[in-house]
């Protein structure tokens, strides 16, 4: 009787031992989902920016057209005052690349001997992580009407 | 020693439901967490999907597969309780089950100012009640969409009692207004298309004015900062002012002043 009951309480051991590590177990892979979420979060950001960077340029606010149909380029006089806005914690800035020009921040002022445009900036107080996408842009210019070649930036901050 | 084996007894059943308890509430748990994961991968997917209409300058028509029920309201997509921030003009009724039918129009007055999405699922019926001012201009606008859009249109001046199906009243067409389910607003193909297609029309309305403003913003400052020898930016100004009002008999004259400009050899406004 004796031996049976130690047997028993052995056998509870061992269940409530076996529970655990299978508590452990799931545990662990309940971690694991979590940090796999949070990677295709970060994943589902970054194609979010690249789908923004890609449409920017169609964007009234930035795009140029000629007599109303759209030119795939962006309209270097309307880079010096836009309205956009609810575009998160971001930095969009526009250089252009060739010909080169002097490395100057455009404003209404010094337009267009100057070779960069800073569209919209919004920073976080505390920023843990910048990702930068970059794409290459036409850039037009009314007065002279001639276009020249650029790069967006978009820098997005978490 | 009966009361010892009772104890054991008790023991096992207690341990033994707080085992169960704990699988069944990780069971719950990770199948939360597979929906809600499913969830935003689809809004994000849709949300993508419709994004990417906006790269194309032209009218573009798609049909998306849905495999589950999507909620629309002015500002949000919703995929059972997960919702996601839009900022896509989406003009479609609140429920939408099976097949989404995109229908992508760049909203033009005379220069692009917004990118609109007309949507509606495969089982939605449009009948349009309209009368002797509203019956040519409905029949014309109803015969230039995709066909796949234009099987689900009828129009005549009685309501249509039938499952599925929407009447909207279209009435009143005079000095380029017209009446859209008692809403007076400007004539133009895209918004009374997006009046018929939209649950949410006055709330799509003030997102619309918002989009416009900040277009004819941009455009104002464009004309006010342009400057080249003979070629005159000023007279746009008191026209666009009359956009943002809403009063669209302008848009003649902004696109004369600009084809002037062009004939001129001058920059374009747009």
């Amino acid at each position: 009787m004796k031996k049976a009951e130690l047997q028993m309480q052995e056998s509870i051991l061992a269940i409530f031992i076996v529970t655990i590590i299978i508590g452990l177990a799931l545990f662990t892979f309940y971690q694991l989902q979590l940090r796999s979420i949070n990677n295709y979060k970060l994943e589902l950001e970054q194609n979010r920016d690249l789908i923004l960077i890609s449409t920017l340029v169609n964007k009234p606010e930035l795009s140029y057209s000629y007599l109303g149909s759209e030119e795939n380029a962006l309209d270097t006089i309307k880079l010096l005052d836009n309205n956009l806005v609810n575009l998160g914690f971001k930095e969009i800035t526009i250089k252009q690349v060739y010909p080169n020009q002097n490395n100057i921040q455009c404003t209404k002022q010094n337009y267009p001997d100057c070779n960069s445009y800073l569209i919209y900036n919004k920073k976080p107080s505390k920023v843990t992580n910048t990702q930068i996408i970059s794409l290459p842009i036409s850039l037009y210019f009314p007065y002279t009407q001639e276009y020249h070649a650029g790069i967006i930036e978009l820098k997005s901050y978490s | 020693m009966k009361a010892q084996s009772e104890l054991n007894w008790v023991f096992i059943i207690v341990a033994g439901a707080i085992i169960l308890a704990f699988f069944t509430g990780f069971a719950f748990k990770y199948k939360d967490l597979q929906e809600e994961k499913l969830s935003i991968e689809l809004l994000n997917t849709l949300d993508n999907t419709l994004t990417s209409f906006k790269t194309s300058p032209y009218k573009t028509f798609d049909i998306i597969n849905l495999p589950t029920t999507v909620k629309i309201t002015c500002n949000q997509i919703q995929i059972n309780d997960k919702s996601y921030q839009t900022n896509n003009l989406l003009f479609s009724p609140v429920e939408l089950r099976t097949k989404l039918l995109v229908y992508y129009r760049p909203f033009k007055i005379p220069f692009k100012v917004a990118d609109f999405y007309l949507i509606t699922d495969a089982n939605k019926k449009y009948h349009l009640i309209t009368d002797s001012t509203t019956e040519a201009y409905i029949v014309d606008l109803i015969n230039n969409l995709p066909d796949d859009l234009k099987n689900k249109f009828s129009s005549s001046n009685l309501q249509k009692n039938e499952p599925n199906t929407k009447n909207i009243q279209i009435r009143n067409l005079n000095n380029n207004f017209i009446n859209v389910n008692n809403q007076q607003i400007y004539l133009n193909g895209d918004l009374v298309l997006a009046a018929i297609f939209s649950d949410n029309f006055n709330c799509m309305y003030d997102k619309i004015k918002q989009e416009m403003n900040n277009v004819v913003k941009v455009y104002e400052n464009k004309a006010r900062l342009i400057h080249k020898e003979n070629c005159n930016y000023n007279s746009f100004l008191p026209y666009l002012n009359d956009l943002k009002q809403l009063n669209f008999n302008s848009i003649s004259s902004i696109d004369a002043i600009n084809q002037e400009l062009a004939n001129n050899n001058c920059p374009v406004l747009y």
